[in-house]
């Protein structure tokens, strides 16, 4: 114990003690007189380990070395800028993604025992459906028959107006079942959560509020427990505030108990087996894991299968299985990031592979001084530990640029990430984004550095000797540059397929047209939540629905600039969407377990026109088709192959299971498919109504204007307030910024994509500028003497890229065959692009290799300027 | 191999005993050794000075400043507690093994 504090005493004491002991020397030396002063030995060398018994000389000598380091980089800016900027944005790019993918994928969930909670997940294998949710019925039998969850707790989400004496306001709002709070191991911020008692039928309707929500509509008032919201025509009292954590599945305002909601309450949704509109999450009991669950539920699935054929035909492969909540909440964005992260980590290992470069050639001219301090003493190791210092010094000192770099660039990655995940919202540069970047840090310059260090061979006597590097080392020094320069275009080669086929798939999916033409075209919602559209609980006032729409129809239709006004239950691409039903086509008769399902919209006659949907067949949608005439029908031309391949679809009847009023639909007309839910998704067979004959109270308002549509938003609102004063317009966008949300993942994975292998392709460029310079000066002399002899100036020009080419070419032969291997990672982003598209690959080969002919035709370029006479009399 | 140089090892022995007396300065010391010695033991007197670090270290002997025969400020170096043991120690040892030694020298 008491030898570490004298340790560290030395240690802050080191000036004082280093005087006293060399006086204590001088003394004794003096004493011993002239003629033994000999005796007394070695004095410095004394000294020397008289401090190697302090304990301290590794620090002294790390201090020394990084003195020196600083110095040396100091020397050499052009090195040092060049070398910081590469591995900056190596490592800048890396931590940026790191810390996506700490906050997306690593961190643990920030609910306790997070690693319990799972989702639960019903299948229709058989046909195409591998997250059905769950209805009533289904949630009850799971509940009761399970042995592997300790809780089950059912959630789905939807948009209600809260009334508060201010402006109404739709709030996004989560349906849970009563201990959903509790299973996530949450504690309220304020009040209390729901209880039992909140959630049986005839209870008084109960709130509550998020923290967000609270602290922005009620600046953290925390007299808000107890207040009353109206909402659904019902008094709603807030019993609590949520602590501030991120809510799964979504972010919500509000959230109500199940017997609040009047969906989810309603005696047809209760008796409803195929009613799936919940989602389901469960913990997991202690001892039982996400396998066992799994299995614990396709059991449960197979005893319900054959007890209601009817729900679960045989011919759809019905059963059900578990996720872990984690894994759900990141399925969607985890290949994104990890194959973005693995692009990072290429471009740092071609800044590593540069830098490395630029040092060996730093080395040459430091061969003269690394050699004389090997002459007086100093060890191999101590060499190569000098160097690694300066190079760990110059990576950490890119670090933290590099850290600089991430934070800047973290804004966009977060919203990239945010439309694929809930969690994106969790990321942030926090404690273990700054290890990872140290560490990598450090790596790197360990990495870069050791290249160099290693190649130094201590071959004291032919470094002394000026300017006559021996043959071999050079070549052997040569050939580790070449290779390195190899790597660097292998490399960049891979990052650009990468982009390559990521920005070809998205011009792909640009060039889908969707089966409309969304130009000039705005849309909104409007939900009609209020009671006066509603007959009880759950059947529409269709009159005052009408009336509402038509009125503001003919509104907007007076409105200077708007070309075209039409209703539907969605607009293409758009997040709401139409609704699926069963139906059964009349005279057909139906097998046992044949279950026919179909999108079904509802249309004003001008929808199509407006939206530019073509009438294959038939007649369209006319202002007659009312509540009087025979309900008609359009459908999609993909419908028509479907089920009528072989006959004529026009006059047959069909009719849909939920419609109580039993209508039989005639089939007047065939229109062209639409991509409802996405470009890159096959359009969805779809039955079109006339929204006379079947409203809808949450129709989507698209208008046609003559100019920029962002413009008439105002109108829009006017048009819809000036008919209900309390009526919210909710997903007011123009149809192309809706396409251009669709296409945004695509379009922000090929940006990224993009900028990384811009980024590697121009440290690749500077690599073989280099090689290539380094290459003309050391044959300077050979090119002057070929002058002399009467070398043409463009055959001496030809003969240097001629032997740069041979580098790049087999640099671009490994990444053609590394690509071939890993561009099938790919394969899931890239819509009708082939991962080993040929296409791709030859341009990619193209840009490249005239890319490295630029870079080494530049410093090529000095061989023409070559004076003969200078060239032979160097040396 | 010079007749006279030390058995390694041993040097921190040979320091501690010569203080054992009293304080002395580095200078002392290397002269008590020879004198003791009868001059068989040469010292490179520079080495001390390593050892005396090493032990100072350790505690085993603390430095005061004094004046020199000679009139100048130098340090004196005195046993403590815990260099008295050790000396105690490194002597015990290194009388078995010289036991030892005798031993297989007498008889083999």
């Amino acid at each position: 114990m008491g030898e570490l504090f004298r340790r560290i005493y030395y240690l802050l004491h080191r000036r004082k003690l280093e005087q006293e002991l060399q006086s204590d020397m001088a003394a004794h030396r003096e004493m011993l007189g002239e003629e033994h002063r000999k005796d007394f030995g070695n004095a410095l060398l004394l000294q020397e380990q008289s401090h190697e018994a302090w304990g301290w000389s590794w620090l002294d000598r790390f201090f020394q070395d990084l003195r020196y380091g600083f110095r040396m980089l100091r020397k050499n800016p052009g090195f040092t800028l060049v070398a910081l900027l590469a591995l900056g944005l190596g490592i800048g790019v890396n931590t940026a993604l790191f810390s996506v993918v700490y906050g997306v994928l690593l961190k643990p969930l920030p609910y306790a025992q997070g690693q319990e909670l799972v989702v639960l997940r019903q299948q229709f294998t058989k046909a195409n459906r591998d997250d059905v949710r769950f209805s009533v019925k289904e949630i009850n039998d799971y509940r009761t028959q399970n042995h592997s969850l300790a809780q089950i707790e059912e959630y789905h989400g939807m948009g209600f107006i809260l009334l508060d004496g201010q402006e109404p306001e739709r709030v996004r709002t989560g349906v849970v079942s009563a201990h959903f709070f509790e299973m996530m191991g949450l504690k309220p911020y304020l009040g209390r959560f729901f209880t039992e008692a909140d959630d049986t039928p005839g209870a008084e309707a109960v709130l509550l509020l998020s923290y967000p929500y609270w602290k922005q509509h009620y600046g953290g008032d925390r007299s808000i427990v107890g207040r009353h919201f109206r909402m659904n025509d019902k008094i709603h009292t807030v019993i609590g505030v949520l602590p501030p954590v991120p809510q799964y599945p979504q972010e919500n305002d509000v959230y109500m108990p199940t017997v609040a909601c009047p969906h989810r309450s309603s005696e047809m949704m209760k008796e409803d087996r195929d009613g799936h509109m919940m989602l389901v999450f469960g913990r997991l009991r202690s001892g039982e894991s996400v396998q066992s669950g799994a299995r614990d539920m396709s059991l449960i699935a197979s005893r319900l299968q054959p007890e209601y054929p009817k729900s679960y035909p045989v011919t759809n492969g019905f059963t059900a299985t578990l996720d872990s909540l984690q894994n759900r909440l990141t399925k969607d964005v985890r290949p994104y990031l990890l194959v973005l992260l693995g692009t990072a980590g290429l471009v740092l290992l071609i800044a590593c592979a540069n830098v490395a470069n630029l040092a060996l050639a730093r080395m040459m001219r430091r061969e003269q001084e690394l050699a004389v301090r090997a002459a007086m003493g100093a060890s191999r190791g101590r060499l190569v530990r000098q160097l690694l210092t300066e190079s760990t010094l110059l990576s950490v000192a890119g670090g933290a640029l590099g850290l600089w770099l991430a934070s800047a660039s973290l804004h966009p990655l977060v919203s990239f990430a945010e439309r694929f995940t809930t969690r994106a919202a969790e990321v942030t540069i926090s404690m273990p984004v700054l290890l990872f970047t140290l560490v990598i840090s450090v790596l790197t310059g360990l990495a870069f550095g050791s290249i160099p260090a290693f190649s130094q061979r201590m071959d004291l006597v032919n470094s002394l000797k000026e300017g006559t590097n021996t043959t071999t080392e050079m070549s052997a020094r040569l050939r580790l540059r070449n290779l390195l320069a190899m790597a660097q275009v292998a490399i960049s080669f891979m990052l650009l397929i990468g982009a390559g086929l990521m920005i070809r798939s998205f011009i792909r999916l640009q060039q889908v047209n969707g089966g409309y033409n969304g130009d000039r075209v705005l849309s909104a919602v409007i939900p009609l939540m209020n009671n006066k559209y509603s007959l009880g609980l759950m059947e529409m006032n269709e009159p005052a629905i009408k009336n509402f729409y038509s009125q503001v129809v003919q509104k907007l239709e007076a409105t200077p600039g708007i070309e075209g006004v039409a209703l539907n239950s969605g607009a293409p691409l758009a997040p709401n969407g139409p609704q699926r039903a069963q139906f059964a086509i009349d005279g057909r008769p139906q097998l046992e377990g044949d279950r026919l399902e179909t999108d079904i919209q509802t249309a004003t006659p001008d929808a199509f026109k407006l939206l530019g949907v073509p009438l294959i067949a038939g007649r369209a949608f006319a202002p007659q088709d009312n509540v009087d005439a025979p309900p008609v029908a359009l459908i999609s031309r993909g419908f028509v192959r479907q089920f009528f391949p072989n006959t004529d679809p026009l006059g047959q009847h069909i009719s849909f299971k939920n419609d109580d009023k039993k209508h039989h639909f005639q089939i007047v007309g065939v229109v062209g498919d639409v991509n409802q839910y996405g470009l890159d998704k096959d359009p969805v067979n779809t039955v079109y109504v006339p929204f006379e004959q079947s409203p809808t109270a949450a129709a989507t308002l698209m208008v046609r204007t003559s100019g920029d549509p962002m413009k008439y938003v105002k109108q829009l609102r006017a048009a819809v307030y000036s008919v209900d004063r309390d009526q919210p317009l909710t997903n007011i966008k123009s149809l192309d910024q809706l396409r251009g949300d669709n296409l945004a993942g695509t379009r922000l994975t090929s940006v990224l994509l993009g900028l990384f292998a811009m980024l590697a392709l121009a440290i690749a460029a500077t690599g073989l500028s280099g090689v290539t310079a380094l290459l003309v000066s050391q044959r300077t002399r050979e090119i002057g003497i070929r002058l002399a002899l009467g070398a043409q100036r463009g055959q001496v020009l030809r003969m240097v890229l001629t032997q740069g080419m041979r580098v790049i070419l087999i640099g671009l032969a490994c990444g053609l065959a590394a690509a071939l291997l890993t561009a099938r990672v790919m394969q899931t982003f890239l819509f009708k692009t082939e991962a080993t598209d040929p296409l791709t690959f030859a341009g990619v080969a193209l840009v490249l290799l005239a890319v490295a002919l630029i870079a080494s035709y530049i410093p090529a370029r000095r061989v023409t300027r070559v004076d003969p006479m200078i060239a032979l009399r160097t040396e | 191999m010079a007749k006279n140089e030390m058995l390694p090892g041993t040097l921190g022995m040979l320091i501690l005993r010569v203080l054992q007396p009293g304080a002395l300065h580095g200078y002392a010391i290397a002269q008590r050794i020879h004198t003791l010695s009868n001059d068989l033991l040469q010292v490179e007197e520079g080495s001390l000075y390593p050892a005396l670090q090493r032990m100072l270290l350790k505690g085993w002997v603390k430095a005061d400043w004094g004046v020199s025969e000679t009139n100048r400020k130098v340090r004196f170096y005195r046993l403590t507690a815990a260099g008295r043991k050790q000396l105690q120690s490194e002597m015990s040892d290194f009388d078995r093994v010289m036991q030892g030694i005798a031993a297989v020298l007498a008889k083999a």
